[in-house]
């Protein structure tokens, strides 16, 4: 991870990482780091998509299983999907899932949460990429 | 570098659309779960993948080189489970 010579003055990326929150990868986008941004937010994304695929939307839900919302959530889509399966229970909305289905499916949304977690800290504590640094310093020397 | 992480998820997701159960009556993608009971051990390895190339997209300063120690990683960890394994059902064998 890049690094700061001297983190004691590093600023925390406060906006970056609640965008990162927001969407996966977004936070290092915003910062510069686009590439890196792209390769997080694109598997990440994918990972979560993968579960919901693999066991339905049922998969992230707080009032079956709230312990695993918690790495769940660590991504905002995660709170979307809750708020709908909480809006269609006992509807025709969706089919819960049971088995090894349910299992893989809040394993994949759980990990990619935790994953954005890293992600977020990342993007918290990461020195600007140096064309965003460059940027910053013409836009301090701007009158 | 982008690109070939586009591949590589595009293929992983294009596999899990070709084995989806299209044809069954009713079924609802996202919204009704897969019957894939039977593979779930093999839903490891698009998992493990995943992990490290988070992990060393994270880690790793030169974006180029994530590819192949993504690749690297996720073989460590396979590797390591399955040695795992192994001695977990060595030791339920024997005692």
């Amino acid at each position: 991870m890049s690094r700061a010579p001297n983190d004691e003055h590093m600023p925390w990326h406060i906006g970056a990482a609640l965008a990162a929150w927001l969407l996966p990868g977004l936070g290092h986008y915003l910062i510069g780091e686009r590439q890196r941004g792209l390769i997080i937010g694109i598997t990440i994304m994918v990972l979560w998509l993968a579960g919901l695929f693999i066991g339905g939307v049922s998969v992230i839900d707080t009032s079956a299983a709230w312990q695993w919302f918690i790495a769940q959530g660590c991504m905002a889509p995660s709170w979307l999907t809750n708020f709908y399966v909480q809006g269609a229970r006992g509807t025709e909305g969706f089919e819960a899932s049971f088995g090894r289905v349910a299992e893989q499916g809040i394993l994949y949304t759980a990990m990619a949460g935790l994953l954005n977690v890293l992600a977020i800290i990342d993007v918290a504590y990461r020195e600007p990429s140096e064309d965003m640094t460059h940027h910053l310093a013409e836009e301090g020397d701007a009158p | 570098m982008i690109r070939a992480s586009r591949a590589i998820f595009t293929a992983l997701l294009a596999v899990a659309l070709l084995a989806a159960p299209a044809h069954a009556a009713g079924y609802r993608p996202f919204l009704d779960p897969l019957p894939w009971d039977g593979a779930w051990l093999w839903l490891m390895l698009p998992l493990v993948l995943a992990i490290s190339i988070v992990y060393k997209a994270i880690k790793v300063d030169n974006l180029a080189h994530v590819p192949r120690q993504a690749l690297f990683l996720a073989a460590q960890i396979v590797v390591f489970m399955v040695l795992a394994a192994a001695a977990l059902w060595l030791i339920t064998e024997i005692v």
